[in-house]
């Protein structure tokens, strides 16, 4: 085990400096640049040029490598362009409506795909499991960010049971009502995740019930629900543990477009922003952390299978 | 062709109460804006977006009045030489900058020195700027080589242009946009918070000093009714909308022309159609491409267009827009109607024409447009079909905003789709690279 979890962190390692180059080598590779976006249409070349020599852009792109390198290695992720703070402090303010984003969309995920996916599972072909499987297909189908808007026309213009954009700090401001202006975008991200985790939770536990060790628990004469949540599930939840590990990777990081619907300060606006803006320490910061929240993601899901199934034994 | 925008307010107060108790202090306005400005450094952006907040936090020597006639700003009085090439600024007294410093004309000549050098709108009028000193605390002179009619208008205009800094900031500054915490102006609300990628917020200046004339546009007697202005980023447009609805927002801008309907009618929401000034799409024409460097072929592509399908291809509703050739709307005294004829004529044979006058043989007319700027690209396409028709070989290529820029300075290419700053002066229409 402690080898294993040796190995892991080595190839974490590996592959959050294989991020950091791609992601550089990417950066160059779009044209446009910050100072002409900043300056807008009006600028000359010479003012661009002037502003780009300032920020260090007229310079070849290896010594620009190697100072970025240098710089991220003493854990200096460099100043933003725009905002003129430094990168990490910024991410670290939008990463609060990101992470509690998640957590709540996750908490939708969760609470609606793995209940549909096993009521579906038990009774397989019935009507109750084509109808769940309709709306799963449907949760798949329809955009997050076309969601989020209906639900926002009803719940906040219409209704105006809750707001309809924006998010304060729970942290700052220590009120935790706040999160209230996270429901609306929670729900959007989360039927939308909650489908896939639905279908694979039906497919395993189908799976599962079909097995010998079931058909001896309900021989025994164990209650279905017994049956159903202690011996299937369990045995069920290392396919659907895997999705969800990486949905909540994905709500945290990737809810860009949920995130700009809903005028959200979060990371993945950021995303959006700082690539329109050209802003490349704040785009590769970003990187950076989505890069090393999936590789921590992805091992403590691996650790988390050996925990839910002891069988597995890591060479 | 003039288009018109569209902006909402939800009433606080009934229509009675407003009436008869008149504007009073206090409240927070809550604005949604539909982009987060890179800078409020006026110097240094021309951006729309930017403006909607640095107006009410910095100051020029002069400012637009209803009319877009530049009256005075921070200046008591001004006057010029008899032969047109000495500017004496006299500042108003007591006018104080939001660190509590008094402004002097030090800080008017750094402030116009960095404009000078690094300012985005400077060009035409600095590169006649022989000398310019502070002579004492209160007075500026300005020498130039040669009369510069458009004077008082590049010191009115904001988008990239002189808005006055205290001298600490201005020379700390240099070429690069000055930093959040040194928003210092002399405007009625002083910077506060900038909380990235969420919003801008301003409280008012209580010792901030206004002029006695009459308010008219950006001009004269500037009053802070409300405690706080918060402007909130809120790019996603039915946001914008529905948070006026849901009272999350008291004012908002840039709603889209197809989603007014949703707010015609609603008691609580007045829709104010914003058409002063008017601001219009453009495509420049490259000159010096071997192509359109060919004056028929221009020629050409003017008789070609016809505009009421390209005005309703951008901006759908003709309540949202006009046709109109000229370059200023009436009531601005640059209007003019002198050199129109040439605007709308939809004749294909006559295009059709001049090319064969051009001898043009089927080299590629390139267009080139940011597809994230909705109006402009579905008028690109519009445009596209016409040009096809009388038998341009129409190459539209389609870039985002970003990348546009770098795309236009190749130099190489045939023309571009954006809207022109909206200052109005003819020597600022249209800006040259």
């Amino acid at each position: 085990m402690l080898s294993f979890v040796v190995r892991r962190a080595a190839g974490m390692v590996v592959s959050v400096l294989l991020v950091v180059t791609i992601t550089f080598i990417l950066m160059q590779l779009i044209p446009g640049d910050p100072a002409s976006v900043l300056l807008g249409p009006n600028a000359t070349p010479e003012q661009i040029e002037a502003l780009n020599r300032t920020w260090g852009f007229d310079k070849p792109i290896f010594v620009q490598f190697y100072k970025y390198f240098a710089n991220f290695l003493r854990g200096n992720l460099g100043e933003s362009i725009f905002f003129r703070q430094p990168v990490l402090r910024i991410i670290g303010q939008r990463a609060e409506t990101s992470v509690f984003l998640g957590i709540m969309a996750l908490i939708v995920v969760v609470g609606l795909g793995i209940p549909a996916g096993v009521i579906a599972a038990v009774r397989p072909n019935s009507w109750v499991d084509n109808s769940l499987l309709l709306l799963a297909l449907a949760g798949a189908s329809i955009p997050s960010f076309w969601l989020g808007l209906m639900l926002m026309v009803l719940f906040a213009g219409k209704l105006h049971l809750l707001p309809s954009s924006g998010y304060t700090s729970v942290i700052a401001t220590g009120n935790i009502a706040n999160l209230k202006n996270l429901i609306l975008p929670a729900f959007a991200l989360g039927f939308v995740n909650a489908a896939l985790v639905a279908r694979t939770a039906r497919s395993s536990m189908l799976d599962v019930l079909r097995a010998d060790y079931i058909t001896t628990a309900r021989a025994k004469g164990l209650r279905d629900s017994v049956v159903i949540l202690k011996h299937a599930l369990r045995n069920a939840a290392i396919p659907i543990t895997t999705v969800i590990s990486f949905t909540f990777a994905s709500l945290v990081s990737g809810a860009v477009v949920t995130e700009n619907v809903f005028a959200l300060p979060g990371v993945g606006s950021l995303i959006v922003q700082s690539v329109l803006k050209r802003d490349y320490p704040t785009i590769q910061g970003i990187m950076l952390v989505v890069a090393v929240l999936y590789v921590v993601i992805n091992f403590v899901t691996d650790l988390a299978y050996a925990f839910l199934d002891p069988r597995i034994r890591y060479r | 062709m003039w288009r018109k925008s569209i902006v909402l307010m939800v009433l606080v107060l009934g229509i009675g109460a407003a009436v008869s108790a008149g504007p009073a202090p206090g409240g927070v306005l809550r604005v949604a804006l539909a982009s987060e400005p890179g800078t409020l450094d006026m110097q240094l952006t021309t951006g729309v977006a930017a403006s909607i907040p640095a107006r009410h936090v910095f100051e020029g020597l002069f400012a637009f009045d209803e009319n877009y006639t530049p009256r005075p700003m921070l200046l008591e009085d001004w006057e010029l030489s008899a032969d047109g090439k000495t500017v004496t600024f006299y500042l108003r007294k007591g006018v104080l900058f939001h660190n509590g410093k008094e402004l002097v004309a030090e800080d008017v000549v750094a402030s116009l020195e960095r404009w000078g050098k690094y300012g985005l709108t400077s060009k035409a009028l600095w590169s006649h700027v022989v000398e310019l000193k502070a002579v004492d605390d209160y007075t500026v002179v300005m020498v130039l080589d040669q009369p510069f009619a458009p004077l008082e208008t590049y010191l009115a205009n904001i988008y990239g242009g002189p808005r006055i800094y205290p001298k600490e900031v201005a020379e700390a500054a240099g070429g690069e946009p000055i930093p959040p915490e040194d928003y210092i102006g002399t405007g009625p609300y002083k910077f506060a918070e900038w909380k990235a990628g969420d919003y801008i917020k301003l409280v008012r200046f209580d010792k901030y000093s206004a002029r006695d004339d009459a308010a008219s546009g950006y001009a004269g007697k500037r009053v802070a009714y409300f405690d706080e202005l918060i402007f909130y980023f809120v790019p996603e447009d039915n946001a914008r909308l529905v948070g006026i609805q849901a009272g999350t927002y008291d004012y908002a801008v840039n709603i889209p022309n197809d989603l007014y309907p949703n707010v015609e009618g609603d008691p609580n929401i007045v829709p104010i159609i914003v058409d002063h000034p008017p601001v219009y799409p453009v495509a420049l024409i490259n000159t010096i491409s071997p192509l359109t460097g060919n004056v028929k072929i221009r020629q050409a592509i003017l008789a070609a267009l016809d505009m009421e399908p390209i005005m309703l291809a951008g901006y759908g509703d003709p309540k949202f827009w006009k046709l109109n050739g000229s370059y200023f709307a009436p009531g601005i005294r640059w209007y003019t109607t002198a050199g129109t004829e040439a605007y709308d004529q939809a004749d294909p044979a006559k295009a059709k024409a001049l090319l064969a006058e051009a001898g043009y043989a089927g080299e590629p007319l390139r267009i080139i447009v940011a597809g994230d700027m909705t109006a402009q690209y579905n008028q690109s396409l519009v445009v596209a079909d016409q040009l096809k028709k009388v038998g341009f070989n129409v190459d539209l290529q389609v870039y985002d905003k970003a990348t546009l820029p770098a795309a236009t300075t190749g130099r190489t290419r045939s023309g571009s789709s954006r809207s022109p700053s909206s200052t109005p002066s003819p020597t600022r229409r249209w800006c040259c690279r």
